[in-house]
């Protein structure tokens, strides 16, 4: 029973990292109808721009953490800006958003090489890695903070999303672009913020995950994870993206606690096939048909 | 004027004595090829190899070359992917025309390698690459053309299973391995294997992948068994967020691991979780003549540390070697010269080559962490 | 006559241009992408092999035994997930190629697991490679110009109006995922004859996503765009070797760079054709003799 609970404490903190990269993937998607798979790197670079703000000397860390967070905005607006805008403008099908995507994401993971080479980077551990014992069960300070961070951040962007007149903008350009901008929302701006949100919230979870696993090229790596989630709840439903995240987490070390460690992929992506057979859409997606 | 004209002729003649004095044949270098991940995630020991390389061959050259002949090193990437470390291979040997090549430092590359050099009839050193298929194939033919400088998995595992029942007292083990990874599964079984016929208990068995970072809940199911010694067959980076967790879940054991814990960063990006462990390596710079090696690498180069350097520059002092016995550069001399050393001295210390199986023994050494330092414990023989 | 390094890159080209021209059946005539295309390969290559050395079965039965059970896999993993739109197709696919690859880690006794499956024999020459990817172009230019390949292109350019006219959407993508799998186990068990040692890792995602890649800049639709595209996306990395750490920066600018230039991949939706190749000549050349007029 100590160990269930354990588990699910770790579950828990492994997702909501998940949850912040995904709820990026999801609002791209929901404007976009398109897979970023830049936005595990942009995550990455987020990850390193916080790195090389802590060598800066007497920088308080709050400090870096919000060049981190700000870098990654900026990278994700600039990938919007000189990438995706001109491929919408082509007019080419959404697939070649992704496959640019694709090219940024190894551009970016191999630039990160050069630069700063292949070996793993500490960000400064707020705490020693102590853990709380509560009764038996140990809970990772760094995961308390993480976890925290996570569920206000999260809580700000549903809020935002759900009660702002930028929100209202987003939610209308996702629902039909062209009658929003007709009704005049300014898609390109909608879009160029929608980009540098995601990328804050990509940046946050970098410098998350750099704090909890160092910093290293190949850590946006991640974003499959955080993709998958978002599928799990629903391509383009934030929401949806929270919980498909949490789930996974808790999906994935339930597994290998339990049953086993070498099959935790296999049978996670089982799971995961298993519920796309039952809700094609994912658990909160909106079965609509799509834009051919 | 004339006192000018004199300084001039002085210098002059200074320079050109030096000159002759270093003269060597550079119209007809002796190419030796590199191939390793000089790209990618694992690009750091790569290029660190092929520094290394580099570094000995103008050591050489200094020197005034092997036979009279400048050494050229051509260094091509190889990604640390099977296929591509196959090409380069190739490339090297019919594009460039090399007489022998240093690399890889992955079991998975050198394995179809050296099926490739059979044929090809060009000597190929591994650096790294441990897994017995390297030199011996599945059926237990010798590649003939097929060598290495480091300990094979088994004998990493023997080392450590001994040192860990022997040495240390320790009675029941745990392991975690990663099962996409050759290296990590076939050492983490050899340690097992080790430990277990000498009478110590398996309580623990886990598995992870490449590319995991959070290994809680396979070391939460690991704490429950409260093992004394844990094996961590694994790379450094691993290590580190391995054994920062295995500490946040509540394990106290030993943590015991083998030559991917071998860099200078170790306890850095361990921060503190590593205290008291072990694990078992090469002597590397322990050694007098690799830290005066080491000290003028660092200056050349100016980065860290690592151990592929020499093998980078065993590799290269081996062939030099081999060519000077041999008296020429002919690739099938190297070869036999190469399964014919009885006695080699590297910096990373004496080895012989075992002529059956290309592989080499040679001293290994265990190391200690404590208080946040890696500490030479010394050689170990069980 | 030819050396070793260019008989390898040969082959190299050759198993991939199967690979590719598999996934461009599948995504330029129906716009589904696989990510598990490399799970695929995988089979073909591990049944191959398995049917070399344990076996010892003839090559050509070795591969075929490879193509089949990638394809018997596929039809079912369709029959599952060939419903799912777009990205849930993409993610289940993907899903599965993680499968694949944790599974034959996993079980060690039947393919070596990580330590790999070694002491296949070489019998993947550059002319068994060039051979096969000859015939592969020729089965596939065959499927696409058929009945059953028009249907497709149907499907394509408007499902919902395909299905009005009495086309069976489902089983024509159905049959087009298991015509990219076929081709991807034929690849693989190339592949496996060439390099002689396996290891799941080689059929990894980032090779699922190099097909794609490869599929998408030699121009959906075309299957000579898709030759094209993988000699390019091939021989890029072998040109940029001795660039060390630049060489895979290089190649992610420059993926990005043609989806900029050229939105609709090299030869999106038009196939090569010596004609056109002749007229825009012939029109140059006519130009140039009215200027000397």
């Amino acid at each position: 029973m100590k160990i269930l609970f354990q588990q699910i404490i770790i579950g828990i903190s492994i997702g909501s990292v998940y949850a912040l990269i995904a709820s990026g993937y999801a609002l791209v998607y929901s404007l976009l109808d398109f897979s970023n798979w830049a936005h595990g790197e942009v995550c990455m670079l987020g990850a390193y721009c916080c790195f090389m703000a802590t060598r800066i000397e007497k920088l308080p860390f709050a400090v870096s953490v919000v060049i981190g967070v700000g870098g990654a905005a900026l990278i994700s607006l600039l990938n919007e800006r000189l990438a995706y805008r001109n491929i919408r403008r082509h007019g080419s099908p959404n697939m070649f958003l992704m496959i640019a995507a694709m090219g940024l994401s190894t551009t970016y993971q191999n630039l990160a090489n050069v630069i700063w080479g292949s070996k793993f980077k500490q960000l400064p551990k707020l705490f020693k890695t102590t853990s709380l014992n509560l009764g038996g069960v140990f809970i990772g300070t760094s995961d308390l903070l993480c976890l925290s961070i996570a569920i206000v951040v999260l809580v700000i962007l549903l809020l935002i999303i759900n009660k702002t007149r930028f929100g209202l903008h987003v939610r209308a350009v996702a629902c039909n672009g062209r009658t929003a901008s007709l009704l005049g929302v300014k898609i390109d701006r909608v879009i160029a913020m929608v980009f540098l949100l995601a990328g804050a919230l990509a940046g946050l979870a970098g410098v998350m995950y750099g704090m909890k696993y160092n910093v290293y090229p190949t850590m946006g790596n991640v974003g499959i994870k955080a993709f998958i989630a978002s599928v799990i709840g629903g391509l383009g439903s934030v929401p949806g993206a929270i919980i498909g995240a949490m789930l996974l987490g808790l999906i994935e070390t339930v597994v290998s606690g339990y049953i086993s460690s070498g099959l935790r992929d296999l049978i996670s992506f089982s799971l995961l096939i298993a519920i796309l057979l039952i809700r094609p859409s994912g658990l909160f997606g909106v079965d609509v048909q799509e834009k051919a | 004027m004339k006192k000018l004209s004199f300084i001039l002729a002085v210098v002059l003649i200074a320079l050109f004595s030096f000159g002759a004095y270093a003269e060597i044949d550079t119209d007809n270098p002796i190419k030796i090829g590199y191939v390793g991940a000089l790209s990618g995630d694992t690009a750091l020991w790569g290029q660190a190899g092929l520094n290394g390389l580099e570094l000995t061959a103008k050591q050489i050259n200094e020197e005034g070359g092997i036979l009279g002949r400048e050494v050229q090193i051509i260094g091509l990437d190889g990604k640390g992917v099977s296929d591509d470390s196959v090409s380069a291979y190739k490339r090297l040997v019919e594009e460039y025309g090399v007489v022998a090549v240093v690399g890889t430092n992955f079991s998975s590359c050198n394995i179809p390698i050296a099926a490739v050099a059979d044929e090809l009839k060009v000597p190929v050193i591994a650096t790294a690459a441990s897994n017995e298929l390297v030199t011996v194939d599945a059926d237990g033919n010798l590649h003939p053309y097929s060598f290495r400088l480091c300990f094979i998995d088994s004998y990493m595992g023997l080392l450590a299973g001994s040192y860990a029942y022997n040495e240390l007292g320790l009675r029941t083990c745990a392991v975690i391995e990663d099962i996409t990874d050759s290296y990590s599964t076939s050492v983490g079984g050899f340690m097992v294997d080790t430990f277990t016929s000498l009478g110590g208990e398996l309580v623990a068995i886990e598995e992870a992948q490449n590319g995991d970072n959070d290994f809680r809940a396979q070391l939460t199911k690991i704490a429950a068994k409260q093992p004394d010694v844990l094996f961590v067959p694994w790379n450094y980076e691993n290590v580190a967020l391995i054994a920062q967790q295995a500490r946040e879940v509540g394990i106290t054991a030993v943590l015991f691991g083998a030559d991917g814990w071998d860099t200078t960063e170790l306890t850095e990006l361990a921060n503190g979780a590593l205290e008291g462990c072990y694990y078992v390596s090469r002597p590397g710079f322990n050694l007098p003549e690799a830290a005066a090696y080491g000290e003028i690498y660092a200056a050349e180069y100016n980065v860290a540390l690592e151990t592929e350097c020499l093998y980078g520059n065993d590799g290269l002092k081996w062939i030099q070697y081999a060519i000077e016995t041999a008296g020429t550069d002919d690739s099938t001399a190297i070869r036999d010269a190469l399964e014919a050393t009885e006695s080699f001295d590297g910096l990373l210390g004496h080895m012989s080559i075992d002529p059956a199986t290309h592989n080499p023994s040679r001293d290994a050494a265990i190391f200690k962490v404590e208080n946040d330092e890696v500490v030479y414990v010394g050689i170990y023989q069980p | 006559m030819l050396n070793a390094f260019y008989e390898g890159v040969i082959v190299i080209v050759c198993i991939n241009i199967i690979a590719v021209l598999g996934m461009s059946v599948l995504t330029g005539f129906t716009r589904l992408f696989s990510f598990g295309n490399a799970g695929f390969m995988s089979i073909g290559a591990y049944g191959a092999a398995i049917c070399s050395v344990q076996f010892g079965l003839p090559f050509p039965v070795a591969i075929l035994i490879g193509v089949l059970a990638a394809g018997v896999v596929a039809f079912l993993l369709g029959s599952l997930t060939i419903r799912l739109r777009g990205d849930y197709f993409l993610i289940s696919c993907l899903g599965f190629g993680e499968c694949v690859w944790v599974l034959f880690n996993y079980t060690r006794n039947i393919t070596g697991g990580a330590n790999g499956y070694s002491n296949i024999p070489y019998r993947t020459t550059a002319l068994v490679a060039f051979a096969s990817a000859v015939l592969a172009f020729v089965i596939a230019w065959n499927f696409i110009h058929s009945k059953y390949g028009q249907n497709l292109s149907a499907i394509r350019e408007n499902e919902v109006a395909a299905a009005a006219n009495g086309i069976d959407v489902v089983k024509f993508k159905k049959m087009a995922f298991v015509f990219s799998a076929l081709y991807a186990g034929w690849a693989g068990g190339l592949y496996a004859h060439y390099l002689r040692y396996i290891t799941p890792a080689l059929f990894n995602l980032s090779k699922s996503s190099e097909l794609i890649i490869t599929t998408v800049l030699g121009g959906l639709g075309s299957l000579t765009g898709s030759v094209l595209g993988t000699i390019i996306v091939q021989l890029l990395p072998e040109i940029f070797r001795s660039l060390a750490e630049y060489r895979m920066l290089f190649y992610g600018i420059a993926v990005v760079l043609v989806i900029l230039v050229r939105p609709n991949g090299l030869y999106g939706y038009r196939e090569f054709s010596l004609k056109r190749v002749v007229a825009f000549v012939t029109s140059r050349l006519g130009k140039g003799v009215k200027s000397h007029e």
